[in-house]
C-alpha cells in the first residue's frame, strides 16, 4: 500500500523556468535579426548604380551636397566590413536612406505604413483561425460524410485561386455589382470624418481585403484542424474522455481543439512571413496604404533604398512573431513549460 | 493542399503498383496535369505563331468568331492562343523552380542533417533568413534586380522556396541517422557522402516527391503573381500576365480575366491533388 | 448467489465492420456478475474480451455494434439504448479503466481538472465542492498530497501514479460496476501488484462489481471470484475461480498447462507446453467448436456440430467432451 508525491518536478519546481525560455528565445533571435541586417545590405550593394545614387534614392537630381553626405555616413569609400558595420549603426538609430520618389525618409515612410499592414494581416489571421477551426473541425467531426467533402472541396478550391483574382473577383461583385463595400483605398475620401465615423468607414474598406487575405489562410488551416482532430481523436485520452460519458462537444473542444492548437499555433508562426508577402497582393489591389503596397510602389518605381528597408523591417516583424508564437505555445503547452 | 508539415516519410521505399489502384484524388491530378503537360508541348502545333500578334478584332467574346473560340482580349490577342502558350510558362516555371528549390534544399538538409554540429548550425541560420523574409517580397526584389527574364524568375522563385526543402529534409536526415542500418555503414567505414547518397538520400525521396508537388503549386501562383504584377518575362506571355494585361476590361469583359485565372486554379488544383495523394499513398504504404 | 446480478448478458452479438462486411466478434455470449465480485475475462488476443468489455461500458468506437443479445445492468437493458442514454450511464453507473496509462489523460489540463470533470458530468456540485471530492479520491487509491497533486500535469507523473488518476475518475461517482481492461499489463511488475490490490479494495469497501479482463491466468486465481475463459469470440468456460484446476475445457486445460513454471530442484528443466495452432481469425467461418483443430480430444462430431453450453455443477462448458470433474459424474 504505497504511495507517493508527485516526481520532482512538481507543479511549483522552477518557477523562473518561464523567463529564462524568453530570454533564451530572444538571444536566439539576434543571429537571425543580424543575417537579416546583412541581406538588407547586401541588396543594397547589388543594386544596379552607384550605392550613393540609391541610397539618395536614384532620382538623378540628388542634391551634391547631401549625397556627399551619405557617401561619409554610410562610409562608401571605405572597405566593405566598415561599409556594413557603418549601416548596423545606421539601422540601430533609424537612418534607412531617403526615398526621393516619395520624398521622405524611408524610416518614416515605413513607419507611417506598418499600422495598416498589422491592422489588415491581424484581422486576417483571426479571420482565418475562426474559420479555419471551425471548417476543420466540422469537417474531422463529420469525416467521409457530405459536410467533409464539401469544406475540402471549397478549401481547396480557396487554396488554388491565387489571391489578386479572388480579390478582383470579390472587388466586382461586392463593389461594384452589389455596391455593398468600397473598393479600394483606407476610408472614404472626404476624410474630415472623426472618431467613430472615422473607425467605421477605415472598418468598411477593410472588409473585402480581409476577407481575401483570410480566406486563403482559412482553407491552409481548416485542412490542418482536420488532419490534427482526426490524429487526436485516435489517441487515448479521448477514449477516457468518452469514458467519463462527457458530452460529444465538451469532448471536441476541450480535449479535441484544445489539443490540436498546440500545432496549428507552429504552423501559423511558420506561415508569418507568407501572410506578408499575401499582403503585398491583397493591399496592391485594394489600394490599402500599408507595407505591402509600399513595396509594390517600390518595385515598380526600383526604389531598392525602400527596398532594402521594406527587407529589414518585414524580416523584424516575422522574427517577433515568431518569438510571440513560440510563448504562446509554451503557455499552451505545459510539458513546455514545466521541464 | 498538403502542408510539409503533413508529410510522413516511410521506413521502407514506395512502390507504385498500377494506376488503378492509386487513390482517386491522385489520380484526377495526373490526368489534368498530364493533359496540360501535353497541350503546352504541342503549344507550336496548336497554335503557330506568336500569341501576342494582334490576330483579330478586339473584345471578341467567347462563341461570337468561331476561329477564336475562347475570344479575344483587349488588343485583339487570341485568348485561346495565349491559353495555350501560357502554359507552357506556368509549368517551365513551375517545375524547375522547384527542381531548382529541391536540390538546393535537398544538399543543404542532408549535410545539415546529417553533419550536424557548427555546419547544422550555420546552415539552419541561413535556411531561417529565407524562411524569415516574405517570399515574395524577396521575389519581386531579385526580379527587380536582375531582370525579368524566365531563368531569373526561376531563380528568384527557387530561392525562396528551398528552405522548406531544407528543413524537411533536414528532419527526416536526422531520424534515418539513428536508424540500424546506416549505423552499420559508418561502422563498417562508410564515408559520409556514400552514406548520405546510398542510404538516407532514397529514403528521403518520397517526403520531397511529395514536397515537390506543393512546390510547384506554389511556384505557379507565384509566377502569376509576378506576371500580374508586370515582372514576367515580356517575350513570353503567361496566364498572370493575361489577368493583368485586361485588368481595365473587367467590368466590361470579365472573361479575358476569368480564361487565364480558371487556368490557373486548375493547374493548382490539380497539383494539390497530386501532393495530396501521394501523402495518403506514402501512408498506406507505410502501414502496410 | 442470492441478490439479483448486477450484470447480467444472454447471448450477446458484437459485430464489427471489416473488410469483408459485418463479422462477429462476440458470438452468443452469456455472463453473470454479483454485487461485490470479482469477474475475470480472461483469453488470448483476438479473442473478443475488450469488444465485450467496451460493449459492457457502452464505448464501442464506429464500426462495432451490438447485433443482438441483452445486456442489463443493475436492472436496465442498455443494449438498444440510444448514444445519449448510453452516456449518462458512463462514468457514473459504469467505470472503466484501460490498459495504458501514459496516453490516458489529457496532456494540457492539469489532473484537478481532470477528476473535477468526471465529477461535474453527472452530479451539480460546486467546483469547490467537486475539488473537495476530488481530493478525497486521490485519498481512495492511496495517492499522497492530494491537493498539490491536483496541480500537477501527466506529464510530470509515473505510469503507477496515472493509472490510479484513472481509476479514481472511474469511480468518482460510485458505479455499480468497474471493468478494467488488463489495468496493469504496460506497468511494471511491482506496481502490478499493488494496482490489483487496490482495485480489490475498492471493490470490497464499495460493493461494486468488478470485471477484470486479462490474459494472465495466474492473476485470476489470486484475484478473481467467477471467471469465463473466451476464445474467438465465444465464452468456451465460465466458473468459479476456485476450482480452476478443475478446469473441464481443453482450451482452459491448456492454457493452465502452458503456464510456465518454476526449475525444478533436480532433474532437467521443463519445456513450456505450447498450444500448437493458432486464434481464428474474426469472421473466420468455422464449422464446428472452433477449438477444434487444436484440441487433443478432438472428434469428428466436433468439426460438425458447435457445442452447447452445458452446466457441470456450477460452471458452465461449451464442449462435446469436457473433462470429467473429479468429483461428480459426466454427462451423456
Amino acid at each position: 500500500m504505497t504511495s507517493a508525491a508527485p516526481a520532482a518536478t512538481g507543479p511549483s519546481a522552477r518557477p523562473h523556468s518561464t523567463g529564462r525560455y524568453v530570454g533564451l528565445r530572444l538571444l536566439q533571435m539576434v543571429p537571425t535579426l543580424l543575417l537579416i541586417l546583412v541581406t538588407a545590405f547586401l541588396l543594397l550593394k547589388l543594386a544596379p548604380g552607384d550605392a550613393a545614387q540609391v541610397l539618395a534614392g536614384d532620382s538623378g537630381g540628388g542634391d551634391a551636397a547631401y549625397i556627399a553626405t551619405l557617401r561619409q555616413r554610410f562610409g562608401l569609400d571605405q572597405p566593405i566590413a566598415i561599409q556594413l558595420l557603418l549601416y548596423a549603426r545606421n539601422v540601430l538609430t533609424g537612418e534607412l536612406g531617403f526615398s526621393f520618389r516619395n520624398n521622405m525618409p524611408v524610416a518614416e515612410l515605413i513607419a507611417a505604413r506598418v499600422v495598416p499592414t498589422l491592422l489588415l494581416t491581424g484581422l486576417a489571421l483571426l479571420v482565418a483561425v475562426l474559420l479555419g477551426v471551425a471548417g476543420g473541425v466540422t469537417a474531422a467531426l463529420t469525416r467521409g460524410r457530405l459536410a467533409d467533402r464539401l469544406i475540402g472541396a471549397i478549401a481547396l478550391l480557396l487554396y488554388a485561386t491565387p489571391g489578386f483574382l479572388l480579390g478582383i473577383g470579390l472587388m466586382i461583385l461586392f463593389g461594384v455589382v452589389l455596391l455593398w463595400l468600397p473598393t479600394g483605398g483606407y476610408a472614404d475620401a472626404n476624410g474630415a470624418a472623426e472618431g467613430w465615423a472615422h473607425a467605421g468607414s477605415v472598418a468598411r474598406h477593410l472588409v473585402l481585403p480581409v476577407v481575401t487575405l483570410g480566406m486563403l489562410y482559412a482553407a491552409i488551416y481548416s485542412r490542418f484542424t482536420r488532419s490534427a482532430m482526426i490524429e487526436i481523436y485516435a489517441q487515448d485520452y479521448i477514449r477516457t474522455a468518452r469514458a467519463k460519458g462527457l458530452a460529444p462537444a465538451r469532448i471536441a473542444w476541450r480535449h479535441g481543439v484544445r489539443n490540436a492548437l498546440l500545432p496549428l499555433v507552429t504552423i501559423i508562426g511558420l506561415q508569418a512571413g507568407s501572410l506578408l508577402s499575401g499582403a503585398i497582393v491583397v493591399e496592391t489591389v485594394f489600394a490599402w496604404p500599408g507595407l505591402g503596397r509600399l513595396a509594390f510602389e517600390a518595385v515598380q518605381q526600383r526604389d531598392y533604398n525602400l527596398l532594402s528597408g521594406l527587407v529589414l523591417c518585414t524580416g523584424a516583424l516575422v522574427v517577433i512573431t515568431n518569438l510571440i508564437v513560440d510563448l504562446l505555445y509554451a503557455t499552451l503547452d505545459p510539458r513546455v513549460r514545466l521541464r | 493542399m498538403t502542408l510539409i508539415s503533413d508529410i510522413a516519410a516511410p521506413r521502407t521505399l514506395l512502390r507504385l503498383d498500377t494506376l488503378r489502384r492509386l487513390p482517386f484524388a491522385l489520380r484526377s491530378g495526373l490526368v489534368i496535369l498530364t493533359a496540360e503537360v501535353v497541350i503546352a508541348v504541342l503549344a507550336n502545333w496548336l497554335y503557330p505563331g506568336d500569341p501576342f500578334d494582334l490576330a483579330g478584332a478586339p473584345f471578341l467574346a467567347p462563341g461570337d468568331d468561331p476561329q477564336f473560340p475562347l475570344g479575344t482580349d483587349i488588343l485583339g490577342r487570341d485568348i485561346a492562343a495565349g491559353l495555350v502558350h501560357g502554359a507552357r510558362i506556368s509549368l517551365i516555371v513551375g517545375f524547375s523552380a522547384t527542381a531548382l528549390a529541391v536540390t538546393v534544399g535537398t544538399t543543404v538538409g542532408l549535410l545539415s542533417g546529417y553533419l550536424g554540429g557548427w555546419v547544422d548550425h550555420v546552415l539552419m541560420r541561413v535556411t531561417e533568413l529565407f524562411q524569415v523574409i516574405p517570399h515574395f517580397l524577396l521575389a519581386i526584389i531579385l526580379v527587380a534586380i536582375l531582370g525579368a527574364r524566365i531563368e531569373f524568375i526561376v531563380l528568384a522563385i527557387g530561392l525562396t522556396s528551398w528552405s522548406m526543402v531544407a528543413r524537411l529534409v533536414r528532419a527526416e536526415t536526422l531520424a534515418l541517422r539513428e536508424l540500424d542500418y546506416v549505423r552499420i555503414c559508418v561502422a563498417m567505414g562508410g564515408g559520409p557522402v556514400r552514406v548520405m547518397l546510398t542510404h538516407i538520400l532514397p529514403n528521403v525521396l518520397p517526403p520531397i516527391i511529395v514536397a515537390a508537388s506543393i512546390l510547384t503549386a506554389l511556384a505557379v501562383l507565384t509566377e502569376a503573381g509576378l506576371a500580374f504584377f508586370g515582372l514576367s518575362d515580356s517575350n513570353h506571355i503567361s496566364w498572370g500576365g493575361m489577368i493583368g494585361a485586361s485588368r481595365d476590361a473587367l467590368l466590361t469583359a470579365p472573361y479575358m480575366t476569368l480564361i487565364p485565372g480558371l487556368a490557373i486554379v486548375v493547374t493548382v488544383m490539380a497539383l494539390s491533388l497530386i501532393g495530396d495523394g501521394l501523402t495518403a499513398l506514402l501512408r498506406r504504404g507505410d502501414g502496410a | 448467489m442470492n441478490a439479483a446480478p448486477v450484470l447480467s448478458v444472454r447471448d450477446l452479438n458484437v459485430g464489427v465492420r471489416s473488410a469483408r462486411g459485418e463479422v462477429d466478434a462476440v458470438r452468443g455470449l452469456d455472463l453473470d456478475v454479483a454485487r461485490g465480485e470479482t469477474l475475470a475475462l480472461v483469453g488470448e488476443s483476438g479473442c473478443g474480451k475488450s469488444l465485450t468489455a467496451l460493449a459492457l461500458a457502452g464505448l464501442l468506437p464506429d464500426g462495432a455494434r451490438i447485433r443482438s443479445g441483452r445486456i442489463v445492468l443493475g436492472g436496465v437493458s442498455i443494449e438498444g439504448l440510444p448514444e445519449r442514454r448510453l452516456r449518462r450511464l458512463r462514468g457514473q453507473r459504469v467505470g472503466m479503466v484501460f490498459q495504458d496509462p501514459m496516453a490516458a489523460l489529457n496532456p494540457v489540463l492539469t489532473i484537478g481538472e481532470q477528476i473535477v470533470e468526471a465529477i461535474r458530468a453527472h452530479r451539480s456540485v460546486s467546483r469547490a465542492q467537486a475539488r473537495s471530492d476530488a481530493e478525497s479520491l486521490l485519498a481512495r487509491v492511496r495517492l499522497r498530497e492530494g491537493a498539490q497533486l491536483l496541480q500537477a500535469f501527466p506529464h510530470q507523473l509515473s505510469g503507477g501514479m496515472r493509472q490510479r488518476i484513472l481509476i479514481a475518475i472511474a469511480i468518482a461517482n460510485r458505479p455499480d460496476m468497474l471493468i478494467a481492461d488488463e489495468p496493469t499489463t504496460a506497468l511494471d511488475a511491482t506496481v502490478q501488484a499493488e494496482i490489483l490490490a487496490l482495485l480489490d479494495e475498492l471493490r470490497r469497501d464499495s460493493g461494486m462489481a468488478l470485471v477484470l479482463i486479462t490474459h494472465d491466468l495466474g492473476l485470476v486465481s489470486r484475484w478473481a471470484d467467477r471467471i469465463a475463459v473466451m476464445y474467438a469470440g465465444r465464452a468456451v468456460e465460465t466458473r468459479s475461480a476456485a476450482t480452476l484446476a478443475d478446469a473441464a475445457h481443453p482450451y482452459t486445460r491448456a492454457l493452465l498447462a502452458a503456464r510456465p513454471r518454476r526449475r525444478p530442484l533436480r532433474g532437467p528443466r521443463q519445456r513450456l507446453a505450447e498450444i500448437t495452432g493458432r486464434v481464428p481469425l474474426p469472421g473466420e467461418v468455422i464449422s464446428g467448436c472452433a477449438f477444434a483443430d487444436r484440441c487433443a480430444a478432438m472428434t469428428a462430431l466436433c468439426r460438425r456440430q458447435a457445442p452447447e453450453t452445458q452446466r457441470l455443477g456450477d460452471a458452465g462448458v461449451s464442449c462435446h467432451h469436457p473433462f470429467a470433474p473429479r468429483r461428480e459424474v459426466a454427462l451423456p
